[in-house]
């Protein structure tokens, strides 16, 4: 009984409390719910100065609300900030932003038909500027390569006598070159009167590295030379 | 007269083109001379130093040896002087004083054109050292009487041993 009690008299000092004009507002507007819109609305039927209150508000809402559909069907958010923005001037705006923009052409790709083909290939432009040097590198070096060929065949086609064995050469006053015993054999030298010393006919170092000369033994104005083999006592790679 | 008149223009022919009558000059004096193919040469073998003292008075005259590549050394010293001859198949073995053997033969004798130039020999030389090693395997010259060609460079106590081979006439 104690607990109905306080629930009930709470019930009736929420019910006796008129309704604030922000209230009144929200019943106007739709607003309030429950319990206490039942209440509010009991309190506008009991007590006229509400009733006039509320009669007051809907109409100033129902101004407000027609002038705002009107303005809002006129107005447009963004032309009005567009436009604002351009009245306001601004020192980052110059020249260029003021010229036209240029025109975009937007590139074009048709097919060609190369005649005598009678197939349709891509346009190639002088982009590929890079491919023809390219290209014609590769020629340089294609024909370097066949003149080396070329070169090392007549080389080996040269033919060598194979008794006379390569000798590495050192000429320290007057060159004599060697002739091949057969060279002696077929055809004397025709000049062995100006002979200017022995010549080596053939020599065969083995392993070891060896050095002819060929040494002045008189008068400067004389071309006799003494030669000389010299080589060294140890072998290439190590003793045999 | 006809057969004379064949004969001198047949010798005349043979004369003047040797290669093409099939015999050469050289062979044909072989043929005639076969016991003239040897030669006689003279050997020397000189020990090359830096030890100071100079070049040997008996090796003789050899202005050569003031010169490169014989300079790069201030000394020589003669170890043995001999002469040898040799022939063709008939080669001539010269013991070296660090126990190797010089091998030296007659290969061909080269006649010259010319009357009054001097016959060449082809020499073969090869240097065999003590174990069986080859120091030079082989060395082939054209060498007229009175030349002189050397062949050096083997260790020996300290220097180098310097073979002298002189054609004699």
């Amino acid at each position: 009984m104690n607990t109905k009690t306080m629930n009930g008299g709470a019930h009736e000092a929420l019910v006796k409390r008129p309704p604030t004009d922000l209230e009144l507002m929200m019943f106007v507007d739709g607003e309030l719910e429950g319990e206490r819109l039942r209440e509010v609305r009991q309190a506008i039927l009991r007590d006229s100065v509400l009733k006039s209150k509320v009669a007051a508000l809907e109409l100033s809402s129902e101004v407000v609300r027609e002038s705002a559909e009107e303005a809002g069907a006129k107005f447009d958010f963004a032309d009005a900030i567009m436009a604002k923005i351009t009245e306001v001037p601004s020192a980052e705006l110059d020249a260029r932003d003021a010229a036209p923009e240029p025109a975009r052409k937007v590139a074009e790709v048709a097919p060609i038909v190369r005649p005598g083909l009678g197939k349709t290939t891509a346009h190639t432009g002088p982009s590929n500027d890079n491919a023809r040097g390219i290209f014609a590198l590769a020629a340089i070096a294609v024909a370097a390569a066949a003149g080396l060929m070329i070169w090392g065949r007549m080389d080996t086609d040269v033919p060598r006598p194979e008794s006379a064995p390569v000798a590495m050469v050192a000429t320290e006053a007057a060159p004599v070159p060697a002739p091949t015993p057969e060279e002696h054999a077929a055809a004397p030298s025709a000049d062995e009167g100006d002979s200017v010393g022995v010549e080596v006919a053939a020599v065969d170092f083995g392993s070891r590295i060896g050095t002819i000369f060929y040494v002045p033994t008189e008068a400067a104005t004389s071309n006799h030379t003494t030669t000389v083999v010299w080589l060294a006592d140890d072998p290439v790679g190590g003793e045999q | 007269m006809r057969l004379p008149l064949f004969a001198l223009i047949v010798a005349a022919g043979m004369a003047l083109f040797p290669a093409a009558s099939g015999v050469s000059v050289a062979n044909a004096q072989e043929a005639a001379a076969p016991a003239k193919d040897a030669v006689s040469a003279e050997f020397v073998v000189l020990h090359a130093t830096n030890d100071g003292k100079g070049i040997d008075p008996k090796i003789g005259k050899m202005p050569e040896l003031g010169k490169p590549p014989f300079s790069s050394y201030n000394s020589y010293q003669l170890l043995d002087r001999s002469k040898q001859s040799f022939s063709k198949g008939n080669a001539s073995k010269i013991k070296l004083p660090n126990d190797g053997v010089l091998m030296v033969s007659l290969k061909d004798v080269i006649v010259p054109s010319k009357k009054d130039e001097a016959k060449r020999y082809v020499i073969s030389a090869s240097i065999q050292k003590p174990g069986g090693n080859t120091f030079l395997p082989l060395l082939e010259v054209n060498a007229k009487a009175g030349e002189t060609f050397f062949v050096a460079g083997q260790n020996y106590k300290g220097g180098v041993l310097v073979i002298g081979i002189k054609v004699n006439p």
